[in-house]
C-alpha cells in the first residue's frame, strides 16, 4: 500500500489539474479574503476570517470532479489492473489512492490557508479550530467520492453518482435550515442536526455563519461525525473487494 | 439522416439511462409525497395544498435530464459508435443534429412522465390547488416541459462538442449545479422575503437576464414572466447549442 500511495502521490502532483486546483485555491482565496473586487453588502461585513473560511467550499465542488475522473481514469487506462498483476490487492489500490488524495486535500489546503492569511485573515485558536473541521470534513467528503469512484466502474456512472451526492448535500442544507429553525424539537432536533453535520455543506454554513446556531453540535462532535463518515466509506469501499471481477 | 435520427430516438428507449431517469422521477415524486403529507398531517396537522407537490418535478429537473443524455450520448464516443456513424457515410452535420433533436425528446419524454407522477400523486396526497388555476398549472408544465427541451438539446450539443474528453463526464452536470445554486442567490436577491430589491445597473440588468431568459432559471421559481420571454430564452438556448455545436463539431477530431 505505501508503494501504491507514493506512486499515487508522485502522479497528483504533477497533474495538471490539481495543480491548476491549488494556484486557483491561492489566488482565489487571497483576492476574496483581502475583498481585492470591492464586494460590498454581507461579504463585506463577514470580514476576512469568514470570508475565507467562505471560500473553502470550493474544494468540495474540486473534488467532486477530481477524485471519481482522476481515480475512474485508472481503471479506463488499466493501471489498476497492472497494479494488480504487479501483486497489490484491490484493498491495497483502495487505501493507497484514498491516503493520496486526503494528501492531496492537505496540500490544497495549505495553499488556501497560506492566501488567507496573506489577504488578511488573522490567525487565532478560533480560526484554526474552524478550518481543522472543515479539512476533516473534506476527508469526509473525500472519502465518499473515492467510495464512489472505486466501487462503481463505469465512469458516466461515477459522475452521475457523484454529482447526485453534491446536489444532496446541498438539498439536505437549505431543507435543514427550515427544519432545524422551525420545526425540530427534543430528539428530532438532535437527529437532524446529526444529519445536518453529516453534509460539508452545513459544517461550512455553520462556520460561515450563515446556518441557524441550533444547528452546531460543536466542533469536537463534527470532527467524530466527519471521522465516522470516512470509517463507513472505506468499510463499505473496501467490502469484499479483493474478490471483485475487474471488467 | 432520418435513418439517423430514427436510430436515435430508438436508442433513448433502450437505454438504462433514461429508464433510470423515470424511476428516479417517479420515486422522487411518490416519496417526496409521502414525506411531506407525512410532515404536514402529523407535524403542523393541516392539510396539504396541491401546489406542495405538483412541482416537485422542477427540483430535479436539470439534473436528471442532463444525466439521462449523459448516459445516452457518451456511450456512443465510448463505443465508437460516432466514428463508425461516420465512416458509414453519415455527415457530420447530420449526426450531431440527430443527438440534439434524441436530446430534446428525452427532456420533453422525462417531463411528460413528471406531469403524469405529478396528476396521479396529487388527488391522493393533498386537498386540491390553493394558489393556482387549471390554465396556470398547465402553463408552469408546459413551461417546464419547454426547458428540459432546451436543456437536453444544451447537454447533449455539451457532449458532442465535448466528447471522447473526460471534460465531458462533468461539464454538464457542473452546469446544472451552478445553475442552481447562483438562481437562489440570483432570486434572492431579486425578489427578497423581506423588503424590496436593492440591485441596481450592471448586476441588476445581468440578473433579470438570468431569470427571463435563462431556462434553468424557470425550474427555480413559479412563471412570473410573459409567455413571449421563455419561448425566446428555451429557442435561444436550442439555437446557440445548435449552432455553436455544429460549427466545433464539425472541425472536432474524433477518435
Amino acid at each position: 500500500m505505501k508503494n501504491i500511495y507514493k506512486a499515487s502521490m508522485n502522479r497528483i502532483l504533477k497533474n495538471w489539474i490539481f495543480i491548476g486546483g491549488c494556484i486557483i485555491a491561492l489566488v482565489a482565496t487571497f483576492v476574496f479574503t483581502a475583498n481585492f473586487i470591492g464586494m460590498t453588502g454581507r461579504f463585506e461585513t463577514m470580514g476576512h476570517e469568514r470570508r475565507m473560511i467562505f471560500m473553502s467550499i470550493a474544494m468540495m465542488g474540486f473534488y467532486t470532479i477530481f477524485v471519481p475522473l482522476y481515480t475512474n481514469a485508472e481503471y479506463r487506462d488499466g493501471t489498476i489492473r497492472n497494479k494488480l498483476i504487479a501483486g497489490f490487492s484491490q484493498k491495497d489500490v483502495y487505501l493507497g489512492t484514498l491516503f493520496s488524495h486526503i494528501t492531496a486535500l492537505g496540500i490544497m489546503t495549505l495553499c488556501y490557508l497560506i492566501a488567507g492569511i496573506a489577504g488578511g485573515a488573522q490567525i487565532s485558536a478560533d480560526m484554526l479550530a474552524k478550518n481543522i473541521v472543515l479539512f476533516f470534513a473534506l476527508c469526509g467528503y473525500v472519502s465518499v467520492m473515492e467510495f464512489v469512484a472505486m466501487r462503481v466502474q463505469k465512469t458516466v456512472a461515477v459522475a452521475i453518482g457523484a454529482f447526485l451526492i453534491l446536489n444532496v448535500a446541498y438539498y439536505i442544507v437549505m431543507i435543514g435550515n427550515f427544519f432545524i429553525a422551525f420545526i425540530l424539537k427534543g430528539t428530532a432536533l438532535i437527529i437532524g442536526r446529526i444529519i445536518y453535520n453529516t453534509d460539508v455543506f452545513g459544517q461550512w454554513m455553520i462556520h460561515v455563519g450563515l446556518a441557524d446556531q441550533e444547528s452546531n453540535p460543536g466542533n469536537f462532535t463534527q470532527i467524530i461525525i466527519s471521522l465516522v463518515i470516512v470509517l463507513l466509506s472505506v468499510l463499505l469501499g473496501t467490502l469484499g473487494i479483493n474478490k471483485r471481477d475487474l471488467n | 439522416m432520418f435513418r439517423n435520427l430514427y436510430a436515435d430516438t430508438r436508442k433513448i428507449f433502450f437505454s438504462r439511462g433514461f429508464s433510470g431517469g423515470i424511476s428516479a422521477i417517479l420515486v422522487y415524486q411518490l416519496l417526496g409525497s409521502l414525506l411531506l403529507w407525512l410532515l404536514t398531517v402529523l407535524l403542523v396537522e393541516g392539510q396539504m395544498a396541491s401546489e406542495d407537490i405538483a412541482f416537485s418535478f422542477t427540483t430535479i429537473a436539470a439534473f436528471v435530464v442532463t444525466a439521462s443524455t449523459l448516459f445516452v450520448n457518451q456511450g456512443d464516443f465510448e463505443d465508437g459508435c460516432i466514428r463508425n456513424k461516420l465512416i458509414s457515410g453519415v455527415k457530420r452535420s447530420d449526426a450531431f443534429l440527430s443527438a440534439v433533436i434524441s436530446g430534446m425528446l428525452q427532456g420533453v419524454l422525462l417531463s411528460f412522465v413528471a406531469f403524469v407522477a405529478s396528476m396521479i400523486t396529487l388527488p391522493i396526497f393533498s386537498k386540491g390547488f390553493m394558489n393556482y388555476t387549471i390554465p396556470e398549472v398547465a402553463d408552469y408544465w408546459l413551461i417546464i416541459t419547454m426547458s428540459c427541451m432546451a436543456i437536453g438539446a444544451f447537454s447533449t450539443a455539451v457532449i458532442m462538442i465535448f466528447g471522447g474528453s473526460k471534460i465531458s463526464y462533468v461539464v454538464g452536470l457542473a452546469i446544472a449545479f451552478v445553475m442552481r445554486v447562483l438562481d437562489t442567490y440570483i432570486l434572492d436577491k431579486l425578489y427578497p422575503e423581506k423588503g424590496h430589491c436593492t440591485l441596481t445597473g450592471a448586476k441588476l440588468v445581468l440578473f433579470k437576464f438570468i431569470d427571463r431568459f435563462i431556462p434553468y432559471s424557470y425550474l427555480s421559481m413559479e412563471p412570473h414572466w410573459d409567455t413571449i420571454s421563455y419561448i425566446v430564452g428555451c429557442g435561444g438556448l436550442i439555437l446557440i447549442s445548435t449552432l455553436v455545436g455544429l460549427f466545433v463539431f464539425s472541425k472536432k477530431e474524433i477518435h
